[in-house]
């Protein structure tokens, strides 16, 4: 444990020490405060609309089904995601790339520590710095509490969801920065990948008939387990889907490390 | 101390090591010499771990590599050809990070920090990052790394590369006072620099050991440089002969 403690924090000092994390962490909470906005925007419109409707109409159940929760947190948290998926690639694609490139890595490699020490650490450490980056944006979600009283169950829930989002983004940036010492690729090839995972089920859609396929491929997506801890919903399914993909690419990290000789 | 018994390493159909089979006592200094591409840094980095063999064992103290990785690996520092620094790290950082890696008890890290700083002349650069350094002090601080656990074991693979003749010397100094306490591997082409700190010699070419003895034994009567030439085309030759053969042979 002492020895991934000490990879966690070379991994986050690392991180800290270069202007990479400064840059990535603006952009992502501009983009994430924009789209922020823009669902409280078009939320403040239809509001006074339906409010205008229902007054018109003198029946306040028209206003009954719109609130902060699906109208702007789920939003919100989706665009979140949406985000993840440009920048975790460009955040992981250092990890081992840059290592083997600048040849530190016979300095991880002949530190007494063993490979799932090494791996655990990168691991952890930058997932460590994907949440400092992304949970500033609670405060944008407590200007919702100020003003009005949305539920907690979703916003914690979709917390969550994005979370393990992030350990599934993170897992496969390293499996991509253990393939190659050129981080672009690297970053190319998490991209991909995650992409995939984003949009397998939309192959589902033009062979409706087929169960079997249709089934394996939308419980493969990510985007049908992450939509339902988005919308407050937490299955035991989602999770271990989300811990089995984690693991699966932490341990494909390992094949390839193993296959460069990491002991 | 170190103990290497028929080590061998292909690179798919090239043998890069085959079957080098050597041992180092306590508190000697091992030259470790041949030309280019003789599989020199190829058999350094599987005695400290960082590449399996193919085939063979390593001994460090009693201790199997491939078995007992993590106990060899506290015992050993290693200098590689290129200095395995982080280049947005400082000196100081770094050299505490590595000695968290090293698994250094934190009584002995302000002592050892010290000491590898001042060992290696870095107290004017302590404070910098080491991507502003020149190639020359990257090297001494990737040597004060190496060191810096007092490991029982060093290894050193071209540690003078890129050093001025001053801190040449002052190196060459640094490994004789390690030697004390230390047993040291050191690979280098500088065949003067062995035959001045090294206690023994050994030559490798093509994946093979071909010269293996005290210094003290072989330079009555020739130098160091004129034996390693010597066996260096020696064994060229007779290649060549061998490829001149085989056609024969064949017709």
């Amino acid at each position: 444990m002492d020895m991934i403690w000490v990879m966690i924090k070379k991994e986050l000092k690392q991180y800290f020490i270069s202007p990479i994390a400064y840059v990535v962490m603006m952009i992502y909470l501009t983009l994430s405060g924009f789209f922020f906005f823009t669902n409280m925007q078009t939320f403040s419109d239809q509001y006074q609309r339906l409010k205008n409707i229902s007054q018109y109409m003198q029946d306040p159940s028209v206003l009954a089904q719109f609130n902060l929760n699906g109208m702007v947190i789920a939003p919100s948290l989706g665009s979140m995601l949406f985000v993840f998926l440009y920048i975790l690639p460009l955040v992981m694609m250092r990890s081992l790339a840059e290592e083997e490139k600048q040849k530190t890595d016979e300095l991880l490699r002949t530190s007494p520590m063993t490979l799932n020490q090494v791996i655990a650490g990168k691991f952890l450490g930058s997932l460590s710095f994907v949440l400092i980056m992304f949970l500033p944006t609670l405060v944008f979600m407590s200007m919702l509490f100020m003003y009005s009283s949305p539920e907690w169950g979703p916003l914690i829930t979709g917390y969550v969801g994005l979370t393990l989002f992030a350990g599934v983004g993170v897992a496969i940036g390293l499996f991509a920065s253990s393939l190659t010492e050129n981080q672009i690729i690297a970053a190319v090839i998490a991209f991909v990948l995650l992409m995939i995972l984003l949009m397998v089920d939309r192959l589902t859609m033009s062979m409706a008939d087929r169960d079997i396929i249709t089934g394996v491929l939308s419980y493969l997506s990510i985007g049908g387990h992450v939509s339902n801890m988005l919308r407050g919903v937490i299955d035991s399914r989602d999770i271990v889907y989300f811990i089995s993909f984690m693991f699966f690419f932490l341990f494909m990290t390992r094949r390839t490390m193993e296959a460069k000789g990491w002991r | 101390m170190i103990k290497v018994d028929q080590l061998v390493k292909h690179y798919g159909p090239h043998r890069a090591v085959q079957g080098v089979s050597f041992e180092v006592a306590k508190g000697e200094i091992l030259g470790f010499l041949g030309p280019n591409g003789a599989g020199k840094t190829t058999t350094m980095r599987m005695i400290t771990g960082v590449l399996p063999p193919t085939s063979g064992s390593v001994h460090i103290d009693g201790f199997d590599v491939s078995q007992n990785p993590l106990e060899v690996k506290q015992r050993i520092g290693y200098l590689p050809e290129t200095p395995p620094v982080y280049l947005d790290f400082k000196v100081k950082g770094y050299l505490k990070l590595v000695m968290q890696l090293k698994k250094v008890p934190s009584s002995l890290r302000t002592p050892n920090l010290d000491w590898a700083i001042e060992k290696c002349g870095l107290q004017d650069v302590a404070h910098k990052l080491i991507g502003n350094l020149s190639k020359g002090f990257r090297q001494r601080v990737g040597l004060a790394g190496a060191i810096i656990n007092k490991p029982q074991v060093l290894i050193l693979d071209e540690p003078t590369v890129g050093l001025d003749p001053k801190q040449i010397r002052e190196i060459r100094k640094m490994i004789q006072e390690l030697s004390e306490e230390h047993t040291i591997i050191l690979s280098t082409h500088i065949l003067p620099e062995v035959s001045m700190i090294c206690d023994r010699a050994t030559i490798i070419h093509g994946g093979k050991v071909v010269l293996d003895q005290r210094i003290k034994d072989m330079t009555k009567d020739r130098t160091l440089e004129e034996i390693f030439i010597d066996i260096i085309s020696k064994d060229q030759t007779a290649s060549a002969e061998d490829l001149k053969a085989t056609p024969k042979e064949e017709n």
